[in-house]
């Protein structure tokens, strides 16, 4: 049991890490692909849904190239702190991050879509500016949907192997993770400590996927939301 | 970043290991912590597989100790590794296992003959793999092992895949079935294949090269380390220097 404790400790640090970085960017890219018009918008909508559509294995062997000793960030990295980044925990972090990058946008983009732009338009004539608009209207309104994407991307983040552990290893203590934990669990017929970690899985992914359902599905209460705010400025 | 802490610890020295040594090296390690205090970190797998990961991928190993030649050459091709074999006299034998209630075989025919499922190491990432070839090339058998067996992550893959019942018989390291109790040996490979011998060595220019050449040469030298390997069937010959 003990020896569970630190692979699920940096399953869940690699999780948690990689849902910062694809929240944002995520919001980003999602943003651009439900309001803007803009060349190359279909090229973009392909390159960030093509991780869904790749053996994650593949991603894994791009971003080694990428990261390794013969890619061009991976020599950044090596000029900057003496060592790539391949085979690091960061390496997890990236493999987490482009894997469950499409799940976050796709739930985002239906999220911001699901937001009538004439009331953005309206904040906008009040004089708020588009920074603002964002904050206080588009991402108050599509919150739930926001927050859905999050958990989503979370679980997929967690259960990443594929492209794991071909950019980061599975070296215990370092870069192994719980998918890559049972992996080497089963191979070497540890077959008790192998269904342990898969009950942890199993568990963290019913969480996830219980809360993600109920926040979709719940009613929506209207006090909480900028539209509320904006449609009674003095409360 | 609390991250730092629990995940990326590379204040110690990362030793890459042959899968077949992942036991008694975690053991040694412990002996080594308990007499200097100082601790080691390891990757297990497939000595081909890993070599190549630290040749041509950038994995950050200080040390290694490996199975076989091939290993070592891709290491030393790759410019990563010049320096001594701190585990000269370290070998293994290659047997045919199967669960434990089965009959002893007479020969590795017996082996093809009856198809059974097979599972060796894969040449291509394991060295007992590549004992196992040389051992039925020998036996002009390998055309039909290359084309009916299971192919093995690594010998402790192959083990479990007889542990668990998935293949009838395997080909691995006798060391790995002393340390599992549900199989045992039907059959000992004759030494048609090339000597098992491990290679322990630092990684030229890694950031704890050094750290990792203390380790492997107290593993050498420590008799309590070495009475580790040989209790679980390990040979371990006390090498003969030269130096006076």
């Amino acid at each position: 049991m003990m020896f569970d404790i630190p692979v699920i400790a940096l399953s869940l640090q690699v999780a948690f890490v990689a849902t910062g970085l694809t929240l944002p960017v995520g919001l980003i890219v999602a943003w651009l692909l439900v309001r803007k018009d803009f060349r190359g918008k279909f090229f973009l909508d392909i390159v960030v849904s093509l991780p869904l559509a790749l053996p994650p294995v593949v991603v894994g062997y791009v971003l080694l190239w990428l990261v390794g000793t013969h890619g061009w960030l991976g020599q950044i990295s090596q000029g900057l702190f003496g060592s790539t980044l391949a085979f690091t925990w960061f390496a997890a972090v990236l493999a987490s991050s482009v894997v469950s990058f499409p799940l976050v946008v796709r739930s985002f983009t239906i999220a911001l879509a699901g937001v009538d732009p004439k009331l953005e338009v309206a904040a906008k004539g009040l004089g708020a500016g588009s920074l603002r608009t964002f904050f206080t209207v588009t991402l108050p309104l599509a919150q739930r949907g926001v927050i859905a994407g999050v958990l989503l991307g979370f679980v997929r983040a967690l259960s990443e192997f594929g492209a794991t552990i071909i950019v980061a290893g599975n070296i215990p203590g370092r870069t192994q993770t719980v998918p890559t934990a049972i992996f080497t669990r089963i191979s070497s017929g540890d077959t008790n400590s192998a269904w342990r970690l898969a009950l942890v899985s199993l568990l963290l992914g019913v969480i996830a996927l219980a809360v993600h359902n109920w926040l979709l599905n719940r009613p929506r209460s209207p006090n909480t939301t900028g539209l509320n705010r904006l449609n009674n400025p003095s409360s | 970043m609390v991250a730092c802490d629990s995940g990326g610890n590379s204040d110690l020295p990362l030793i890459f290991v042959a899968a077949s040594l992942s036991d008694v090296v975690v053991e040694a390690a412990d002996v080594y912590e308990a007499e200097t205090g100082n601790r080691v970190e390891f990757s297990f797998g497939g000595s081909i597989m890993l070599a190549n990961q630290i040749a041509e991928l950038g994995a950050p190993a200080d040390g290694f100790i490996f199975v076989g030649d091939n290993p070592v050459l891709i290491l030393r091709e790759a410019g990563f590794y010049f320096d001594d074999n701190f585990l000269l006299g370290l070998g293994n034998k290659l047997v045919a296992i199967a669960p434990s209630d089965q009959a002893a075989l007479t020969s590795l025919r017996e082996l093809v003959d009856e198809g059974p499922r097979l599972v060796i190491g894969d040449p291509s990432m394991a060295p007992v793999g590549v004992f196992t070839k040389e051992a039925f090339e020998s036996a002009a058998l390998w055309e039909d092992v290359s084309r009916d067996a299971i192919f093995a992550l690594d010998t402790r893959a192959a083990t479990a895949a007889v542990q668990s019942g998935n293949a009838d018989y395997g080909i691995v390291y006798k060391t790995d079935v002393i340390s599992s109790e549900s199989v045992s040996i039907v059959y000992e490979i004759e030494e048609t294949y090339s000597a098992i011998e491990y290679a322990g060595g630092k990684i030229e220019d890694a950031v704890h090269s050094e750290a990792a050449a203390e380790f492997l040469s107290f593993v050498a030298s420590s008799p309590k380390t070495r009475n580790l390997f040989v209790r679980v069937g390990f040979t371990f010959e006390t090498p003969v220097t030269n130096e006076p």
